[in-house]
């Protein structure tokens, strides 16, 4: 077949790329004045936007079989997409305040969701694997954009240490099931795998040795102990991005490996995922309860989210809407950390500290950040009606449904050791009183977290409006 | 208004919220009147309830609304009242403007706010008893959680944070392992109309079986989630403090109707669907309700605080409904429902009654009064009455409830009815003692020898109140006949199998 008409299947992608590199070029011509940039980067997402609704998809993985192009890809480039959108309107005067070069800031943002959409339609663990360096590269620089500032460099420098190693893993579990099977394409591995007497060594050190590699990359527990420092030495809107879509987009990720060309072998990674669960949970959530930095609080809380998301995922095998709450789910998460992230880079004093303290009183400062922040928070917190709500229900339903009575019995108990510190952002800016200041929220920040609220709020009364679209994904 | 009564029911109070967040925050006297007429509007509709709703023995549902809600997740949108849930919606609604009433002069601050969060909590109460789906259910029981926390949180006394997250943390542990167990019964009720999966009650009521071993458990999940609400011993510690720290209308509503979620719950939820559970477990809860009576009983005894004592003598007579629930005899069951609605009016007008002394002396202190009842008689008569209808005498709603529930008791298990009978006599001791200590005797405080009687506005509040007290205890059958043929269908659930 033609190579080249084919290429309208990664249209979101080539569109994303190419406004990457305008963005880089733009940059390198030396213009000081940067206020159209976010609109120019807004535009070429919704334009991105529109090529993937319009997207055509294929039953079976185009571009030689390297590429899936269905409702998934399709779905997971939307969380994406919109993430992209919603950062881009919250980076109104960030970038400005904390001295963020925005040319570069902007197309390694591009670069990075490249990466991420790379890796969420991969027919092919080469695919993958580029799409993981593509996605990782560009998130290093970003962790160190802030060149003055010590703990965004230390942070990119952890980042990479650990991240280079953990690719490693990744590449060196690929080659095992390579070697085992002498194909990389997933459908393939699925077959050969399929055929192939469940004892033999190799394939099981190469799934172990995956695990890890997107383990690390979802910032599961044991694979975790970067994540805390980079998430709070980063740039926050950075840290936005990697607690919403690069979860987003590893999830997909594990989704198309483990379902798409490892179910054969779920018996031996469903356990594993067990245990990287009730970690994931029991650790984010206890020391999330302790932190008093609500860049942290929130750093802890998507660890213990990836706890929840791997429930989902693990769920999917057996059950009869197999991913489906995974990619339900993705969407609130994406929202209401996305509005959390905004609202918390506007709502500290100006002194760079995100300490809790700073939200005393907030109700009577900024009454309107203060209940959207409450919204954040509930639907974090899993409290009906957000949509925060319907999503762990939904993923909870999987487990029950796949017999995993305890294992969801372990993840109520510790939603509800979440409810702790999530409440206590809410008692700190309710139920204290704290010291007169002026709060300006730029406008661009108050339409995207507005947008997210409301979303978090509309998904969690008509969440049929999210299930005609799940409901169509299958792998 | 024909078929979407229940619904205007549940979504009037969301709306009265939105109109009151339209009008502005320093409008204090319109926004309290509009409230209060809010709050009178609803109750009207509601009353329609009553007058549509036919005397009898029939058990079904009226004025159902059944609507696809999430069909994907099997969710459906399922209203419905019977005789179960008839009268604690009216109770509800009832209490709505009398709380907003018990607010007026004493919430100075965030007076907007304040009422927007009875609204909304009334919204969840109203549907927590109308939903028939068991999502909905989940979904309104856990909407009250907001409301009452910041109720608690925002216009408490000085321990109201601590209260507040105690309160909130508590609910959610029994919620969240009843949402599991709802999952599981989810998964193993299939609709015969449709095969698939569905939350729909009615339909769990006919299509769920389990296993006893599971039925334990699961009764286990939802018991805990409605022991607690209840509340019952040992499980009763959030309630003084909630109670202590709350305002207090948002006591009024606590003691109301919000410990009767836990108690509806048993009815609606726990005995039809797990009737093995319940027959093999109720030996438990019946030595856990008599404890509670007695216990609870014997600690308000000693109580110095005034709210305390009613806060722990909530824990007494709520001891007394899940006594009359788990008896599973018809009498001590209607004596149950009945004393559901007795205990909300009449420790709603005790929490009145110490809310008023407390706006006058802002100490709830027994040993700070004495000889009340020469500065203010009118309050020593009302109190005299809303005490006496607690107390359980002959011609008040107390009466009549605790009445039933212990000749039910007695015709079953004589022993239990005797030690139940002991929380009887132990309420006259607490709320006779305490009633001599405040009212009567010489004036000891000189502070309390100017004190002001009852106003207009405070008389206003107690006498709906007063007048049901007098109504149920006088002539109770239009309140039992219409809660019997609901009644009989339950027990008839529970014993098939």
């Amino acid at each position: 077949m033609n190579g080249f008409s084919e290429l309208s299947f990664i249209s979101p992608e080539i569109a994303i790329a190419l406004l990457g590199l305008l963005l880089l070029l733009i940059g390198v011509s030396g213009n000081k004045n940067t206020s159209w940039l976010p609109w120019f980067a807004g535009f070429g997402v919704l334009f991105a936007a529109w090529f993937n609704f319009t997207l055509e998809l294929s039953s079976r993985p185009v571009l030689s079989g390297l590429v899936v192009v269905d409702h998934g890809t399709q779905f997971a480039n939307g969380i994406f997409l919109g993430v992209l959108f919603l950062l881009i309107l919250g980076s109104e005067g960030y970038l400005r305040k904390r001295n963020v070069p925005a040319t570069e800031f902007f197309s390694m943002l591009m670069f990075a969701t490249v990466g991420l959409m790379a890796i969420s339609s991969a027919a092919n663990l080469m695919v993958l694997f580029v799409g993981i360096e593509l996605l990782s590269i560009a998130l290093y620089a970003l962790t160190g954009l802030m060149r003055e500032d010590t703990a965004s460099s230390e942070a990119a420098l952890k980042y990479f240490i650990t991240g280079a190693f953990a690719t490693g893993f990744l590449l060196f579990g690929i080659s095992f099931l390579y070697g085992a099977t002498g194909t990389l394409s997933l459908q393939e591995l699925y077959v050969t795998l399929g055929n192939e007497s469940s004892s033999a060594i190799m394939p099981l050190v190469g799934v172990l040795l995956l695990l890890v590699g997107l383990g690390f990359k979802l910032a599961a527990v044991p694979f975790h102990a970067w994540s805390p420092d980079v998430y709070d030495g980063a740039p926050t809107l950075v840290t936005a991005f990697m607690a919403t879509a690069v979860k987003a987009g590893v999830l997909v990720a594990f989704l198309r490996v483990f379902i798409g060309g490892l179910e054969t072998m779920s018996a031996v990674w469903i356990q594993v995922l067990i245990w990287l669960a009730v970690l994931s949970m029991a650790v984010g959530n206890l020391t999330a309860l302790k932190q008093t930095s609500i860049k942290r609080l929130l750093a802890w809380s998507a660890i213990a989210h990836a706890g929840y998301l791997l429930i989902g995922l693990l769920s999917a095998p057996d059950s009869m809407v197999q991913g489906q709450p995974v990619f339900f789910y993705l969407v609130p998460y994406a929202l209401m950390n996305c509005g959390a992230f905004l609202l918390a880079i506007y709502l500290e004093n100006g002194s760079g500290s995100y300490d809790l303290e700073h939200y005393k009183g907030l109700v009577s400062n900024h009454p309107f950040a203060a209940l959207l922040m409450t919204i954040f928070m509930l639907a974090l917190a899993g409290i009906p009606p957000t949509a925060g709500f319907i999503g762990k229900f939904y993923i909870f339903s999987a487990a029950v449904e796949t017999g995993h009575i305890p294992l969801t019995i372990i993840a109520v108990l510790f939603a509800l050791i979440s409810v702790f510190y999530y409440m206590r952002v809410v008692v700190y800016m309710y139920f204290h009183s704290g010291e007169e200041r002026s709060i300006k929220l730029p406008a661009g920040v108050t339409v995207a977290v507005t947008l997210a609220a409301v979303a978090v709020l509309v998904l969690g009364v008509l969440p049929g409006l999210l299930l005609r679209f799940t409901g169509m994904i299958t792998f | 208004m024909e078929n979407t009564l229940l619904s205007f029911i549940i979504f009037f109070p969301l709306v009265a919220m939105l109109l009151l967040w339209l009008i502005p925050a320093r409008q204090r006297s319109l926004l309290l009147w509009s409230a209060l007429g809010l709050s009178v509007v609803e109750f009207v509709v509601s009353l329609q309830l009553l007058t549509r709703f036919p005397a009898g023995v029939d058990h079904n549902f009226r004025f159902v609304e059944h609507y696809d809600w999430i069909p994907n997740l099997g969710i459906s949108y399922h209203l419905g009242v019977d005789g179960i849930s008839l009268f604690l919606v009216l109770l509800t609604t009832f209490l709505l403007p009398i709380c907003i009433l018990a607010g007026w002069d004493s919430i100075k601050e965030k007076v907007r706010g304040y009422l927007m969060m009875f609204f909304l909590l009334e919204a969840g109460i109203v549907g927590n008893f109308l939903a028939l789906d068991l999502v909905l259910f989940y979904l309104f029981w856990e909407l009250m959680l907001i409301p009452m926390y910041f109720l608690i949180g925002l216009w408490g006394g000085k321990n109201r944070i601590y209260a507040a997250v105690k309160f909130f943390i508590y609910t959610m542990v029994g919620s969240l392992l009843m949402l599991v167990a709802i999952l599981y019964v989810y998964w193993h009720t299939v609709d015969p109309a449709t095969g698939k999966n569905t939350f729909d009650l009615l339909i769990a009521w006919e299509q769920f079986k389990a296993l006893p071993a599971i039925q334990y458990w699961l009764f286990g999940a939802f018991g805990l989630a409605f022991a607690i609400k209840v509340p019952l011993f040992p499980l009763h510690t959030w309630l003084p403090d909630a109670h202590v720290e709350a305002p207090t209308a948002g006591s009024v509503i606590l003691a109301g109707v919000l410990l009767k979620m836990g108690t509806y719950g048993f009815l609606r939820f726990s005995l039809p669907l797990f009737p093995e559970a319940t027959v093999k477990l109720a030996p438990v809860l019946l030595v856990l309700a008599v404890i509670g009576v007695v216990y609870g009983a014997l600690v308000s005894i000693i109580q110095k605080d005034m709210k305390k004592l009613v806060a722990y003598s909530s824990v007494s007579h709520l001891g007394f409904v899940v006594l009359g629930i788990f008896i599973l005899n018809p009498i001590a069951l209607t004596g149950s429902l009945i004393q559901m609605i007795s205990h909300g009016l009449s420790t709603g007008a005790l929490f009145l009654a110490v809310g008023v002394i407390y706006e006058r002396t802002h100490t709830r202190e027994i040993a700070a009064m004495g000889g009340l009842a020469r500065v203010m008689p009118i309050y020593a008569v009302i109190l005299m009455v809303v005490m006496l209808s607690s107390v359980g005498l002959p011609g008040l709603n107390g009466f009549v409830g605790e009445f039933l529930i212990l000749l039910g008791t007695f015709q079953v298990m004589p022993w239990v009815a005797v030690f139940a009978a002991l929380g009887v006599i132990f309420a006259a001791v607490y709320l006779l003692w305490m009633y001599q200590r405040v009212m009567f005797g010489p004036v000891t405080n000189p502070e309390n020898e100017k004190l002001l009687d009852m106003n207009g506005r405070e008389v206003a509040m107690f006498m709906p109140l007063l007048l049901f007290i007098v109504w149920i205890g006088v002539y109770p059958g239009p309140f039992l006949s219409r809660m019997e043929g609901a009644l009989i269908h339950l027990l008839a659930m529970v014993q098939i199998f």
